[in-house]
């Protein structure tokens, strides 16, 4: 009996050192960083937090010329409204890139922790403002443009290489006449709400667009939130229309993927 | 004595004659006997040339009736289904997922949602780095 109460306290312990042993270790790595931060010199620290800062601001450019290419890469007809918010949005991104490449420069004349600290409050500043809410809409917009209708072209060859699969196994005799009809007729449904879905976001953004160009251009962005959009916004809207068209495109694979391992079944290779 | 004995009876025998049908038909058979042909190595490799078709034949038939569709179903010789294959379905929603999540995470960041339960990942074929990474490198900055 006492083997066994040691044998299970041990177990216990065991257990218990697996679950607050990373905690204790982070911890105390925490703590290590503080004791190493306190110790090193103000000018390595400068130099470090240079070093991070450039890294911050250089790869938080890369991200907006990303941005920018994917935009570019949307094509639209000429004089259309479409092409009218591309082509801000591009704008849009020209400006984020002098800010961050104006803040990379600043640093290079930067001689104390205050001044270094200062740029930074500045970056952090801009990027949970102005950044945030203007990326958010940039993104949103190659989401609805071009993400999604990337996705439901892919989902539509898909569904439509599995339909000459089955015709061409009907042809063969290999499975029976129709048996697959339901589900492909169930694909079929899905693939057309993914598709109304994302019509439905394409308008709503449009219509967004079209009905900020009224607004005077004399007030921000957040106090347009805060005072005329909030108690209109809508419930809907195009980000969550792009969102439930790609979730009806997630729900159909898996509905292809029972259909093929269905297939499979038949034919008796699983 | 004996050896006139002996003659006597070898003469006798000179007179055997076969059987008259049997001459006949013995002289038909050598008369429309055809050649034996002579073996030469040209004629070796022919005929296993000829073994090896007939093999591969019966080997193809063989093949074709113990693995049926399945095993032609699996081997890249010939055209397989690729709408319903297994693996290729797998392999798209595999990265449509993970693609439409890292790219609806980038707006819910920006949007200031909390997404724990989506990876800090670019989307596939992104080199850039997410907005959360920098934001984590300028709080570093900061915080050094």
């Amino acid at each position: 009996m006492k083997q066994l109460i040691k044998y299970f306290s041990l177990a216990t312990l065991f257990a218990l050192s697996l679950f607050v042993g990373p905690a204790i270790k982070a911890q105390s790595l925490d703590f290590a960083q503080l004791i190493a931060v306190d110790d090193i010199a103000p000018e390595e620290r400068l130099a470090k937090k240079i070093e991070l800062t450039t890294d911050a601001l250089k790869k938080a450019d890369g991200r907006v010329v990303d941005m920018r290419t994917k935009l570019e890469a949307i094509k639209f007809e000429d004089k259309t409204p479409e092409l009218e918010l591309r082509d801000k949005l591009i704008e849009r991104t020209n400006g984020y890139s002098t800010f961050y490449n104006d803040k990379l420069a600043a640093l290079t004349a930067v001689k104390s922790i205050e001044e270094i600290d200062l740029i930074i409050d500045e970056v952090i500043a801009y990027r949970e403002g102005d950044y945030a809410t203007g990326a958010k809409e940039i993104l949103e917009f190659t989401l609805v443009y071009s993400y999604t209708p990337s996705v439901l072209t892919l989902a539509d060859q898909r569904l439509e290489n599995i339909m000459k699969d089955v015709v061409r196994l009907e042809g063969l005799e290999l499975i029976e006449p129709n048996v697959f009809v339901s589900r492909t007729d169930e694909a079929k449904a899905i693939l057309q709400k993914a598709h109304d879905l994302q019509t439905q976001a394409v308008t709503l953004l449009m219509e967004n667009y079209t009905t900020s160009l009224l607004v005077t251009p004399e007030v921000t962005p957040l106090e347009i939130t805060l005072t005329e959009v909030l108690p209109v916004l809508p419930l809907v809207t195009p980000r969550s229309l792009a969102e439930q068209s790609l979730a009806e495109v997630k729900k159909l694979y898996e509905l292809y993927i029972e259909t093929g391992n269905k297939v499979g079944e038949t034919l008796g290779i699983n | 004595m004996k050896e006139e004995h002996i003659i006597k009876q070898l003469s006798t025998l000179k007179s055997i004659q076969p059987d008259a049908d049997f001459a006949r038909s013995a002289r038909t058979t050598i008369l429309y006997r055809s050649e034996p042909k002579p073996v030469r190595l040209f004629g070796l490799a022919q005929s296993l040339s000829t073994t090896l078709s007939i093999g591969l034949v019966v080997m193809f038939f063989v093949f074709i009736a113990l693995g049926g569709v399945a095993t032609m179903f699996r081997t890249p010789i010939s055209p397989t289904f690729q709408g319903v294959d297994e693996a290729s379905l797998a392999n798209e929603a595999g990265s449509i997922n993970e693609n439409t999540d890292a790219r609806l995470s980038e707006v819910a960041y920006l949007s200031g949602e909390k997404n724990d339960r989506l990876a800090m990942t670019a989307p596939d074929g992104d080199g850039a780095d997410t907005d959360e990474e920098i934001d984590l490198l300028l709080t570093q900055a900061k915080s050094y």
